[in-house]
């Protein structure tokens, strides 16, 4: 058991922590994302988690990684996201917690729901709404936001429900909400409302959510034509809950449902680990006159992805696939170097999600029916 | 057709039990014919060749005369015809199903796993072999995951739908058949190890051994976490045996072939591990141990880590070893983790009273975790047609 930190510990890592919070702060401020600065910034924020987040700590010593022995951020050791659902990896003590994100385990495989904690949601703030201006929202300063998703006050612990909470204030203009409710979808006040739009909206929800709504519109031959400027965020995917739908297939539901053309789809990529997301290049390139990447995830430039061999963690030759390990600043209170089960390849600017690593072997007595069932999803 | 209650003892009776009797000790003989032909076709699949002759020599160990005829005596029915779809994952259930549908009178099709289709086929043909009243009482019969048309059939053929599988797999199965009741499942459970205070640390650690190389962890029944009494430093020094264990039994009973995408999924269990272990206590003694001697893929991985619920890795040889200090404590944390417990496998003296605070299903010696007595998993009684 370690001892109790004494409180001139105590003040120093506080005083650390403010430090590095300002620091990160200014380069999430900047328009330009100079590597040298990243790469400062991210040792120092090494150097302090490997010193205040003792599981963390133990992690690096085993992989023979220290703060005397990493010189770039690549080198800095990446921890698997499913070790949040295993261990507490936090900097501070559990009683400073201003948030804690919960997560059911389904990006992790595991039984046990993720959790992740944060000391201050500023940065985490600062982090999802600047990202979020420039994929999602480029050509304006507010819009309706309709949200296909429980408020943060719903699910008190679904840090997807904080971050549309927190865009909602932000940028949100009166008249738009949120449409699930006690675990259902409130069909009937999402259609009210997105008919009582006058301006571009913005709909966002997790594809479940959008698979139920077009089921339901389908059946009842619901239709919208949103405003010109309106769009569609879809975040993350169906993690068992629903019929699964190819993505060019909900991508043409959207546009066919809501009259909403496919380049103002974007589909966000992000996890209750990371306290960054990434967002579909289309709508930014569109509106910066660029040819749309719509396949492409474009991260902040206070994060980093490295494409990284399942086997050895070794970064990958470009254009490989391989896993995704991210390195995110916004994660001052944890890890930064997150190692996901996310497969990857680099891809022009960003990177090109390919779907879950099926790395596990067979378990259980699950094999003779599992291949029946595969046989049938085709 | 079977028969009846009232032909107990008959001749037709007392040759049913023989021909049982005698088919279980063709599967117990190394040199019989089914052996052989089971060696020959499974040759070329993931099992090494000493681990398939120790899972067939399991599979109907205590099958002999007088147990058949008790257990004839008790289950023997008319009417019902069963359904069993297999796991791919152990070798055994073909089998043992077989001699369940054999003893309960039943008639049976075997529907086996694409990754273990041969023990299916020699069952059937040793039946027509064996003769009456055996032959003809069961089929083997192979279709193409997904194939509704072959499938629809073989469920309206059945009375008992007899199914191996994942809760999703199983629960997809129950959902196609129109009465849910006729089904009987083997769904996801798994199963740990506990050597008690006064254990042999090295005899527990032995026993150990031969419950994960059976079947490399695949298993229900295979001991994915095990629970050693006492401080931390116990639990080390278990984990320390049980890797000598592993390797010496690694000789007898070798890895199988690594499934595909199984090295990179061992490559990141044990960078988690890597954050879970505990401390180690001295240069020399490892809380995660990993097997290096064959350079692709690691023979065993073992981590010591802190009191917590079980870890089910359920491939490659990996093993949890956790210290506890108090039984109910530690039964607390194995049923909160929420998972059917099938087996318990003990290491030295502890009292029943504190077994059951488990709930498992079965409680047995370290080293006797795979092989269950005959009718355990399934039973006769899973192929008695109750509405007969």
């Amino acid at each position: 058991m370690r001892e109790p930190l004494s409180a001139e510990t105590s003040d120093r890592r506080d005083a650390d922590a403010r430090d590095l919070d300002t620091r990160i702060r200014r380069f999430i401020a900047r328009t330009d994302a100079p590597e040298i600065g990243f790469d400062r910034l991210a040792l120092d924020l090494f150097a302090y988690q490997f010193e205040h987040n003792e599981p963390y700590r133990r992690y690096c010593r085993r992989m023979e990684r220290t703060p005397n022995d990493v010189r770039h951020w690549r080198e800095i050791p990446a921890i698997p996201a499913a070790a949040f659902s295993e261990l507490r990896l936090a900097c501070f003590p559990s009683q400073r917690a201003a948030l804690a994100f919960e997560s059911s385990g389904t990006t992790t495989g595991g039984a046990r729901p993720t959790r992740h904690e944060l000391e201050d949601a500023g940065l985490y703030d600062a982090s999802l709404l600047t990202h979020f201006r420039k994929c999602v929202i480029p050509d304006s300063t507010s819009m309706t936001i309709c949200a296909l998703a429980p408020s943060f006050s719903q699910a008190p612990h679904s840090s997807l429900s904080y971050m549309l909470s927190k865009i909602d204030d932000v940028f949100g203009e009166s008249g738009g909400g949120f449409f699930i409710r006690d675990d259902a979808l409130d069909f009937a006040a999402a259609c009210a409302t997105l008919r009582r739009c006058s301006g571009p909206a913005a709909i966002i929800g997790t594809a479940f959510a959008f698979i139920h709504f077009i089921d339901r519109a389908d059946a009842e031959g619901v239709r919208f034509e949103l405003p010109l400027g309106s769009r569609m965020v879809e975040t993350g995917g169906f993690k068992g809950r629903s019929r699964e739908v190819p993505r060019d297939e909900l991508y043409a539901a959207l546009s066919r449902v809501f009259g909403v053309p496919r380049v103002f789809c974007v589909s966000e990529y992000g996890m209750c680990e990371l306290g960054s997301q990434w967002y579909d290049a289309n709508l930014a390139d569109y509106f910066a006159g660029r040819a749309p990447r719509p396949d492409t995830k474009i991260g902040p430039r206070w994060a980093r992805t490295l494409v990284v061999d399942p086997v050895t963690a070794a970064p990958v030759a470009a254009g490989a696939s391989g896993l995704l390990a991210h390195y995110d600043l916004s994660n001052r209170g944890s890890v930064m170097a997150v190692l996901t089960g996310d497969l990857g390849r680099e891809s022009d600017g960003g990177f090109e999600l390919l779907g879950r690593h099926r790395g596990a072997a067979p378990k259980g007595c699950s094999i003779a029916i599992d291949a029946m069932l595969d046989a049938e999803r085709g | 057709m079977a028969s009846s209650a009232a032909d107990i003892d008959s001749p037709e009776f007392v040759r049913r039990c023989e021909r049982i009797a005698a088919g279980a000790a063709q599967w117990r003989d190394p040199k019989s014919w089914v052996r052989r032909e089971s060696r020959e076709r499974l040759r070329d699949g993931i099992w090494s060749a000493p681990v398939v002759e120790a899972a067939l020599d399991a599979a109907l160990w205590d099958l002999d005369l007088g147990r058949a005829t008790e257990l004839v005596r008790r289950y023997d029915r008319q009417g019902a015809s069963a359904l069993v779809i297999l796991p791919g994952n152990v070798l055994g259930p073909a089998i043992t199903s077989a001699y369940c549908a054999a003893v309960a009178g039943a008639r049976a099709i075997l529907k086996p796993a694409q990754d273990e289709r041969h023990l299916a086929d020699v069952v059937v043909q040793q039946f027509e072999e064996l003769g009456t009243p055996l032959a003809s009482t069961i089929e083997s019969r192979h279709w193409r995951g997904g194939d509704e048309r072959l499938e629809g059939h073989a469920f309206s053929e059945a009375t008992r739908v007899i199914v191996f599988g994942g809760d999703e797999a199983v629960q997809s199965v129950r959902s196609r058949i129109e009465r849910p009741d006729r089904v009987v499942e083997f769904a996801d459970a798994f199963s740990i190890g506990v050597v008690g205070p006064n254990a042999d640390v090295r005899q527990a650690a032995r026993g150990t051994a031969i419950d994960v190389c059976m079947f490399d962890q695949r298993g229900c029944m295979s001991p994915q976490t095990i629970y050693v009494a006492g401080p931390h430093e116990r639990a080390i020094i278990f984990g320390q045996a049980l890797a000598r264990a592993l390797a010496e039994i690694d000789r007898r009973l070798p890895r199988a072939r690594p499934a595909a995408g199984e090295q990179a999924a061992l490559a990141d269990l044990i960078r988690l591990l890597s954050a879970s272990v505990l401390d180690s206590p001295t240069h020399g003694l490892g809380t995660l141990i990993v097997d290096r001697r064959h350079q692709m893929i690691p023979s065993y991985v073992i981590a010591v880590e802190p009191f917590g619920s079980p870890r089910c890795a359920g491939f490659g040889r990996v093993v949890s070893v956790r210290p506890f200090a108090a039984m109910p404590a530690l039964a607390d944390v194995v049923k909160a983790f929420g998972r059917p417990l099938d087996t318990v496998g003990v290491g030295g003296a502890i009292a029943p009273a504190d077994t059951q605070l488990f709930g498992a299903q079965r409680v047995c010696a370290l080293g006797e975790m795979q092989r269950p007595p005959f009718g355990y998993r399934p039973s006769p009684a899973d192929f008695i047609d109750r509405n007969a």
